[in-house]
């Protein structure tokens, strides 16, 4: 009975149209909508996935992590590695707070062991060295490409940091990420400071999946300061994120919901002129459902239409999106599903009231007065 | 009462909005049948009572009391859908405005009662295609009933009314609209129907000529036989 619903959607061209473009705004609207949010989530989720087995320790209360601290969290099990990191900024806190000027110094304090965890190992010196055991308590530097361009430095050069001058030992390549970081021995730094405490440190875990069994570890075990894994905080930040997307997603819902009524309006008016029809044919025989089906499979077209209209268009949208603002918005086939099955569902909603009525029409009332 | 009787209707009563003020007894204690292959005409002036006894006989409607019995089903133990099965399977209807789906063809409105049935594409074709024939229509098929003349679009409507081989032809005032010479032809393959193809045809008119035409007349007037 599907080329009847066509016929009857065919024969008002203009109305039937506007009907499917209601829904296909509306379904285009989620699909936008939810590619943004995958999009999102997805670039996010690949950021952290980098640091997915990073358990960041920070000091509760001023003063910084103690040796003895840092010894303790060694012997946490599942730590493969720890990396205490120390940062400074010249001209330092002011009561004002951080005094931070374009060409302020930053210093990223770090043991010369750890430079693989922090600068990473498949990153290499493009000019001199990295750091080796001879450099702790040395005054060198190993510096990005950035700050090397936008300072005008080169090997050999003195990088000063208050009344102290840091000898730039090594230059490193140019890579996608910041390269405007100046590395320093962490050993330098705690003699020039007369410091003992670190600021921060990183734990590297042995196994991704106990990271945040790791921190919890660590969180009951160790005074004074507080770990959270970076795969935790992913968490939280996708569980924000998912009731954004899911609250974005509704917005499109209303709209094609309202694109429903639509389909709902124009169902009963199209029974409604058709009420002679409807009668004559259950006069020669279509049964209730017959007649049900026929009005639901009319409705359940022009929704699906719809859909298909608002997959284009929402595709249409993200692809311009991603095209202007070189933010990525996804179109998962699972989106894509939830736009058409949503499309189906509002349809054969929309349609039910109308088919009921129009099966329960009287041929013999409806023959006999029109 | 007689074992050829293919429909019987026993005592029946029809009262309209019972027990209100505008109660109307439309048929009172009807008994009647209507043996098979016979061309029978019930006849009255309006308002007596004879579309009501059609719409009964028909399934359309239901009796306030009485029974209507085909080939010996009592129709009151059916359900709608059971009844819409008894229409489109043992009754063809032909109307006085014809009363065809005017956005189809003649073609589609022959093939809608073979679709109610589910009848297979293919098969639905052929059928339609030897009804057209059937009615003098082959090159009509195409045509939508604004296109064809009042002669035609009854016929058409005649055809429809046989696509499913129905056993029982009812007819309610198929000539009202038709002039003298259309309707005399139309009746003409009504009663062909009846003396060729054994087909049990019962006419509803106000109109003496056709009644005269037929086997039998049933005579009702105030909602009884006379």
């Amino acid at each position: 009975m599907l080329d009847l619903a066509f016929g009857n959607i065919l024969r008002h061209k203009i109305r039937s149209l506007l009907t499917i473009t209601g829904i296909g705004v509306g379904i285009g609207l989620i699909i936008a909508l939810g590619s943004i949010g995958i999009g999102l989530t997805s670039s996010i989720e690949e950021g952290f996935s980098e640091l997915a087995g990073v358990v960041q320790v920070s000091p509760v209360g001023g003063g910084g992590i103690p040796l003895e601290s840092i010894n303790e969290l060694r012997e946490i099990e599942g730590v493969e590695r720890v990396v205490p990191i120390s940062t400074y900024i010249e001209g330092g806190f002011s009561r004002e707070g951080l005094i931070l000027g374009r060409d302020a110094t930053v210093l990223i304090a770090i043991d010369p062991e750890d430079q693989d965890y922090i600068i990473g190992r498949e990153i290499i010196a493009e000019e001199g060295r990295k750091f080796d055991e001879s450099d702790n308590n040395e005054q060198v530097a190993v510096i990005g490409r950035g700050i090397a361009d936008k300072r005008n430095l080169n090997l050999g050069d003195d990088i000063e940091y208050e009344e102290y001058e840091f000898e730039i030992i090594g230059i490193l390549e140019e890579t996608s990420g910041d390269t405007n970081s100046i590395f320093v021995p962490l050993s330098t730094m705690l003699e020039i400071e007369e410091e003992e405490n670190i600021q921060s440190v990183r734990v590297i875990v042995r196994d991704i999946d106990y990271a945040e069994d790791v921190a919890e570890d660590i969180n009951e075990n160790i005074d004074d300061v507080l770990a959270l894994s970076f795969k935790s905080l992913s968490r939280q930040l996708g569980g924000i994120l998912d009731t954004i997307n899911l609250a974005v997603m509704g917005i499109g819902a209303i709209s094609a919901v309202v694109g429903g009524l639509g389909i709902m309006n124009t169902m009963i008016m199209s029974v409604m002129e058709r009420r002679r029809e409807i009668g004559i044919m259950k006069a020669i025989g279509a049964t209730n459902s017959t007649i049900l089906k026929q009005v639901l499979e009319e409705s359940a077209t022009l929704s699906l239409v719809g859909g298909a209209l608002g997959l284009l268009l929402g595709w249409i949208a993200a692809f311009v999106i991603s095209s202007l603002s070189g933010f990525n918005a996804i179109v998962t086939p699972w989106l894509a599903l939830v736009g058409i099955g949503f499309a189906l569902i509002i349809g054969m909603g929309a349609g039910l009231y109308p088919a009921w009525s129009a099966s329960r029409l009287d041929p013999i009332e409806v023959l006999r007065y029109e | 009462m007689n074992d050829n009787d293919i429909i019987r209707a026993e005592e029946l009563v029809k009262v309209y909005n019972e027990g209100k003020k505008n109660e109307f007894i439309a048929l009172k204690n009807i008994d009647m049948s209507v043996t098979e292959g016979g061309f029978v005409s019930i006849m009255g002036p309006s308002g007596s009572g004879k579309s009501t006894l059609l719409n009964l006989l028909s399934c359309l409607d239901t009796p306030t009391s009485g029974k209507v019995y085909v080939e010996d089903v009592d129709t009151d133990t059916l359900n709608e859908s059971q009844r819409a099965k008894l229409r489109r399977e043992k009754f063809g209807f032909i109307f006085q405005q014809f009363n065809l789906i005017q956005s189809m063809t003649a073609f589609e409105n022959i093939d809608l009662p073979l679709r109610f049935k589910g009848v297979s594409k293919k098969d639905r074709q052929k059928r339609v295609k030897e009804l057209l024939e059937s009615v003098d229509l082959k090159d009509k098929g195409d045509n939508r009933p604004s296109e064809l003349s009042g002669g035609e679009q009854q016929r058409v409507a005649i055809a429809r009314a046989l696509a499913n081989d129905p056993k029982i032809i009812l007819a309610d005032e198929p000539t009202g609209n038709l002039d003298t010479k259309t309707g005399g032809e139309i009746m003409k393959l009504l009663s062909n129907l009846s003396r060729m193809e054994n087909k049990t045809v019962i006419v509803v008119t106000h109109d003496h000529r056709i009644g005269d035409a037929c086997d039998r007349i049933i005579r009702i007037q105030d909602g009884r036989i006379i």
